[in-house]
């Protein structure tokens, strides 16, 4: 029976593929051919209503001449880098501020992570209205000298406003990140530094900003790809307005495709937008290649 | 204040010393508390104003302790939208897509970890191409395939696309290759068949990765908005957060409805939190790492 169980092997692992299926099935239906569908549609002319009709890059062409496709680009840039940039700046010295023991930390550490977890319209509704002329966020400028600033309603403001509200939410996302990276730097090291004079500030700058540095590229590229697909804020707080400032890649293909059922022009900016993001997915990968050692 | 728990000890320390230790801890706590106050006056605001009259709601200055204290904000804004179905629909949208990524991921993860079927490799690299495709790419044709399937305005529109996670299969597949195959071996010699493997050895073993892959599942759901804009017209069909954005077009000056609703929202997901705090930040830290 033992030595007839051996013949019987390869009929086993037949499992491991049914075991598979299901999300294989999931994958492809859901995801691949969903993503061939959006390259075949961006070369057509498509309306839900009649059937797709054959344009070949027609879309593509339009596209490359529409300023407002052009500025949704512009302003999904401006976010993911004005939001990704002091995201990872400021999530990295929080991390680092929390790397220590110290009394309360827990406490401390959840408020700082609070609002990752609220929904992001609830945080676009309470901070719209903290944003409102007559807000909170005035009223606490006011005594600076400073506005009333109509934050929302003005098209300069209105993307930093958003832009502030996003680092905001995702501080503690970031900050849970780096502070498992910062794990991984020996005690040893701050201890030999201390030793030998170094100050707070001198051992954060050469021991644990070069340690840490491949969590720093990862967590920049990991964030400029979630501010590629930014949505909600502005859908919720903005609607793209005012007068477009805010309108995102995401929002335009919504309004395109879902709004205005021009699905072929949709799909065309959507494959515009994957080839943006795919650009920094490669660059991310090179990233952490480089970085076997702790992401093994 | 305390001593500080990183220092060294000295042997001898002057009193000018000790002083400015202490001043550099009272910075810190300082600048701390700042921040923490900075991450939680949005919240605190949110939930003291749900309990404001409308005209206290910009007053000068803030009123941090509404007066009138009106907690009958709540029944309004309850009456205001059908809110206690969006609560319905959030909870099983998110609960029956929880359930499906994780018994879906968990099996496919154990596939991958523990068989050598032939093209496992390609088919696993396969499953793993799609975490690069983002959902805002191929939200057209997913609403067209969802059409095709007449499954607009439904629940299976709004849960099965979206369900089962190239990430989760990822994540369990991670987690069952560090369980020894020796087990599988010794239940086959007892007479256990594949399944009853996958079911009643790997599944409870791999519990704690199934833990973290359930919540960072259940808030990915809860949160959601996008797809289920795309997905429903009707109102019957409206989650939480649609219900919310929608009910604050409609009624855009209701402030105080405005914030007892957005209380709402939020408490399921603070009570989760509180309960699995643990899982939480594992999810995000494996998360975080997933490329």
């Amino acid at each position: 029976m033992r030595v007839l169980r051996w013949t019987s092997v390869p009929r086993r692992e037949w499992w491991g593929l049914a075991f598979v299926l299901p999300a294989l099935a999931w994958k492809i239906g859901f995801n691949l051919i969903p993503m061939a569908n959006a390259a075949y549609i961006s070369l057509t002319n498509y309306d839900l209503l009649t059937a797709p009709r054959f344009v070949g890059l027609a879309n593509y062409a339009g596209l490359a001449t529409d300023a407002r496709f052009k500025q949704a680009l512009g302003n999904t840039f401006v976010y993911a880098f004005g939001r990704g940039v002091p995201l990872v700046v400021i999530s990295l010295f929080v991390a680092w501020v929390f790397a220590r023991t110290f009394r309360g930390k827990n406490v401390f550490r959840t408020l700082y992570f609070m609002p990752v977890i609220i929904s992001g319209v609830v945080i676009s509704i309470v901070w719209a209205l903290l944003y409102d002329p007559r807000g909170m966020i005035n009223q606490l400028l006011a005594p600076f000298g400073i506005g009333p600033v109509l934050w929302l309603t003005k098209s300069d403001s209105a993307p930093i406003a958003i832009i502030v509200m996003a680092v905001w939410q995702s501080i503690g996302f970031y900050m849970i990140i780096f502070l498992a990276g910062l794990e991984g730097v020996p005690v040893d090291f701050y201890d030999a530094a201390t030793v030998d004079g170094a100050n707070g500030w001198q051992r954060f700058w050469h021991i644990t900003l070069p340690l840490i540095k491949p969590t720093t590229l990862f967590v920049l590229v990991i964030n400029l790809i979630n501010g590629f697909q930014a949505f909600t804020y502005q859908f919720v707080m903005t609607r793209g307005g005012p007068s477009d400032a805010t309108n995102v890649a995401s929002l335009l293909i919504y309004d395109t495709g879902l709004q205005y059922q021009k699905m072929g022009l949709a799909s065309a900016m959507s494959i515009v937008l994957f080839a943006v993001i795919m650009a920094l997915t490669l660059f991310q990968m090179r990233v952490v290649r480089a970085d076997e050692t702790t992401y093994a | 204040m305390r001593e500080l728990a990183l220092e060294l000890t000295p042997t001898r320390r002057s009193a000018a010393r000790v002083w400015w230790r202490r001043l550099g801890w009272a910075c810190f706590y300082a600048g701390l508390s700042l921040g923490a106050v900075v991450m939680a006056l949005p919240m605190v605001w949110m939930v003291t104003t749900s309990f404001k009259t409308e005209s206290a709601v910009f007053a000068v200055p803030i009123q941090w302790v509404p007066s009138p204290f009106r907690p009958d904000n709540y029944v309004r804004a309850w009456g205001m939208a059908n809110w206690g179905l969006y609560f319905f629909n959030s909870l099983f949208v998110a609960t029956a897509t929880t359930l499906l990524n994780v018994l879906f991921a968990s099996a496919a993860g154990f596939g991958f970890a523990k068989y050598r079927f032939p093209f496992r490799g390609a088919l696993f690299v396969l499953v793993l191409s799609t975490l690069m495709i983002p959902f805002q790419v191929i939200m057209v044709p997913l609403f067209i395939i969802t059409r095709d399937l007449g499954w607009l305005n439904t629940y299976q529109g709004l849960i099965v696309p979206g369900a089962v996670t190239a990430f989760g299969t990822f994540m369990m597949r991670q987690f069952m290759l560090t369980i020894p195959d020796e087990l599988m071996m010794a239940a086959r010699i007892d007479g256990c068949g594949e399944l009853g493997i996958f079911w009643r050895i790997m599944a409870p073993l791999a519990r704690p990765a199934a833990a973290a892959l359930a919540i960072f599942t259940f808030t990915g759901s809860w949160d959601s908005l996008l797809w289920p804009l795309i997905v429903t017209t009707k109102t019957g069909l409206r989650t939480l957060p649609l219900g919310l954005a929608l009910f604050r077009s409609e009624y855009s000056t209701n402030y105080t409805a405005m914030m007892a609703a957005s209380v709402w929202t939020t408490i399921p997901i603070v009570i989760l939190f509180v309960l699995l705090q643990r899982h939480f930040v594992q999810g995000i830290v494996i998360s975080g790492l997933k490329g």
